[in-house]
């Protein structure tokens, strides 16, 4: 039920080209245009030897367009001109692209090591694992669980996001023997969203106190918020007195995304009418 | 084999520790591991069949933490020693974890700022900024080039926050009591500042999705100005006096080192991997609020140790004041909020005379905004490293999933490799040097 307006009227609206494949609109972030990284130069100094990288010549224009991410106009590069584009990296590895915003690719979870390994010989680096529950969202994903992984290369900078779909129960190969940097990543998402890694050294909690039982990550684990009663012997519901609405809810009018944003004169603040205020 | 063998055996590991220690690279000896399995020592491995030398000695467990000045927060430490040499560190964390990831999870995206400071309470600023980056990214908002300016000085102020906690508290670590109040003298002046833009002095919450919470108010550029006066000063004075000192060099210098691919291994960002020699710089490489047209170098160092990792944050300072005086300069009057009616709360004044103004605000008071459904990321480059928020939207006014990338909590994994063969002050040193945050090792 609608927490404010009481309706329980909660139609899906969200029409497919609303959805989010931002790699050729405007979503591509300042990513792009980022220079390759130049030449270094070494000063020497007082101990210890430091480096500096010089800056590339200063850009002529200073405007707003590099000021909002996602608001530069795409400067219509080729995608194989771009030295971040990692669509033909996916394609080398033989695997498919999620249509996410951010370079995806999908990685049955048999190859996940191998795959790992791959880019680990091409330089990248571990740089996050994500942990994903997708049990209350409100468009179907083909597993429950999904575990992400954030590669990134440090020195020609190109981003990649490996995504595993699990169900619940399925085990992941951990990454511990490509990078040790999932040690504590892959414990932190075992102890968050209750994925096991097979072929981690320690799979132990890490954050939550031994004694917690459950994942607490995972949508269907209770948030513990305790119901106020009031003397009248009316129960306040903390869910239900909370302000936002998820997905599953309409919400007060019922618009998503781009219809949210505001067309025409919406955009601009309104004009004091002729004599001053009615 | 006899127990003299035994002695000799032991005798000779310790040697070899010894030596790991003073040239970790040595060709004859093999490179230091890092032990995979975290859990404490076993009596036997502790005992190991050395009980039969004449000086009887055993390893030992000791526990350092949590509640340990040189922690730096609540971390436990277990530390198994031979005599006075580490041979494994045991971190235990999450005493401070209160679960900001599920709390994101149930309150609008705009609420979300206020929990986004609260992880990394000395650079609050980079938090909140990386946030509010992936939330506009994901609703494509716009963003005035006013607060973008005052995000780059905010940011950047925070930087120089953090690193003056690491100058005091580390040194302060090491036994130097004055470095403390100095650093702590900036640091105090820098809070004003913090405290004259949104009247907070830690865990501030200014940004907002689409701009700033409010204008800063007349005169706070000046006050910037002068505070950079005051804290170019300061950074002479921590290099003559701590930097410079022999008796910290001596106690830094080869300390902890960390080759290249081995922190590239291990996840490092930020100082502690450019301390090791490998440019990697988000606002450089991948830069947001328009930081590739800001003129700035990224300091590296080749060495690894723990005075690299120290005196990187003494460069930092210098560049993070360039950036500041540039964004100053471009600070030009202008709006600080999307205009979008969607996304910011009308002025005050228009809810008097119109009632679309009304509307808006009563809706996004009540409800927020509702991103499209996708998935974001957008990395920033804190004192600590990379972070970002890996944001999940279903299309509700509240996040489906927030992931932070912590950058503190990936740090401290060197943690355990530095530290073998070390010194149990050396620790402290390198403790000192990687410097983690604990709000953001547990989140």
């Amino acid at each position: 039920m609608d927490p404010v307006t009481g309706g329980g009227d909660d139609k899906k609206t969200t029409p497919e080209a609303e959805r989010l494949t931002g790699r050729g609109g405007g979503m591509q972030s300042s990513q792009s245009q980022a220079q390759t990284a130049p030449p270094q130069t070494v000063i020497r100094t007082d101990p210890p030897t430091i480096t500096v990288t010089p800056t590339p010549a200063p850009p002529v224009e200073v405007t707003a367009s590099g000021a909002a991410v996602g608001r530069t106009p795409p400067p219509a590069p080729a995608p194989p001109a771009d030295p971040r584009d990692v669509t033909g990296l996916i394609a080398e590895l033989g695997l498919t692209e999620d249509d996410t915003a951010e370079p995806t690719a999908l990685v049955p979870s048999e190859r996940l090591r191998e795959v790992a390994q791959a880019l680990k010989e091409r330089g990248f680096m571990l740089m996050d694992t994500v942990g994903l529950d997708y049990l209350t969202y409100t468009q179907p994903r083909p597993k429950r669980f999904a575990v992400l992984h954030n590669i990134y290369h440090p020195y020609d900078h190109r981003r990649l996001f490996l995504r595993v779909w699990l169900d619940d129960g399925e085990t992941l190969d951990s990454l511990y023997p490509v990078w040790k940097a999932a040690n504590y990543l892959e414990r932190e998402v075992y102890d968050l969203m209750g994925v096991d890694f097979i072929g981690h050294p320690d799979m132990r909690k890490v954050l939550t106190p031994d004694d917690l039982e459950g994942h607490p990550l995972r949508k269907d684990f209770p948030l513990g918020e305790t119901p106020t009663l009031f003397r009248d012997g009316r129960f306040l519901d903390p869910a239900a007195f909370r302000a936002g609405v998820t997905g599953q809810q309409s919400g007060l009018t019922g618009y998503r995304g781009e219809l949210r944003r505001g067309r025409g004169e919406d955009r601009l603040p309104p004009v004091m009418p002729e004599g001053g205020p009615k | 084999m006899t127990l003299k063998d035994k002695d000799r055996a032991a005798v000779k590991e310790r040697e070899t520790l010894r030596d790991l220690r003073r040239d970790p690279d040595s060709g004859t000896l093999p490179r230091r591991q890092m032990e995979p399995d975290h859990q404490e020592s076993t009596i036997d491995e502790r005992l190991n069949g050395r009980t039969g030398a004449l000086l009887h000695t055993e390893m030992m467990s000791l526990n350092v933490g949590p509640q340990h000045p040189s922690t730096h927060g609540v971390l436990r430490l277990v530390v198994d020693m031979d005599g006075e040499y580490v041979v494994k560190v045991t971190p235990h964390m999450g005493y401070l974890h209160t679960g900001f990831e599920k709390t994101f999870e149930n309150r609008t995206y705009q609420q979300g700022v206020t929990y986004a400071p609260r992880t990394d309470y000395l650079h609050s600023f980079s938090h909140e900024l990386s946030y509010v980056l992936s939330v506009e990214k994901l609703l494509q908002a716009e963003v005035p080039e006013r607060a973008t300016t005052v995000r780059v000085i905010l940011h950047e102020l925070g930087r120089i926050h953090s690193h003056l906690v690491f100058v005091g508290t580390g040194l302060l670590d090491l036994g130097a009591l004055t470095p403390f109040f100095y650093a702590f003298r900036e640091k105090e002046s820098l809070q004003d500042l913090f405290e004259a833009v949104c009247g907070y002095r830690m865990n501030q919450g200014y940004f907002r999705v689409g701009g700033l919470s409010q204008d800063i108010p007349d005169g706070w550029p000046a006050m910037v100005s002068r505070f950079l006066v005051q804290m170019e000063a300061g950074v002479k004075e921590y290099t003559t006096l701590f930097a410079n000192n022999p008796i910290f060099q001596d106690r830094a210098r080869g300390v902890g080192i960390i080759p290249p691919d081995v922190a590239l291994d291990l996840g490092l960002t930020g100082p502690n991997l450019r301390a090791s020699g490998v440019p990697l710089d988000n606002r450089k490489d991948n830069p947001y609020c328009g930081y590739e047209t800001y003129d700035f170098n990224v300091v590296t160092s080749q060495d690894g140790d723990s005075l690299a990792r120290f005196n990187m944050r003494l460069w930092e300072f210098g560049e993070s004041i360039k950036i500041i005086r540039q964004a100053l300069e471009r600070l030009r009057p202008g709006p600080v909020k999307d205009p979008n009616r969607k996304i910011s709360l009308p002025p005050r004044q228009e809810l008097e005379t119109s009632m679309e103004a009304v509307i808006h605000h009563f809706k996004l008071v009540t409800e927020g905004f509702h991103p499209p459904i996708g998935e974001v990321y957008v990395p920033t480059e804190s004192a600590r490293g990379e972070v970002g928020y890996y944001i999940v939207s279903d299309g509700g006014s509240m996040p489906y999933r927030v992931k932070i990338r912590a950058p503190s909590f990936v740090n401290l994994q060197a943690l355990e490799y530095a530290c073998v063969g070390a010194q149990f002050a050396d620790l402290i040193t390198i403790l000192a040097t990687i410097d983690p945050v604990l709000g953001d090792v547990d989140r």
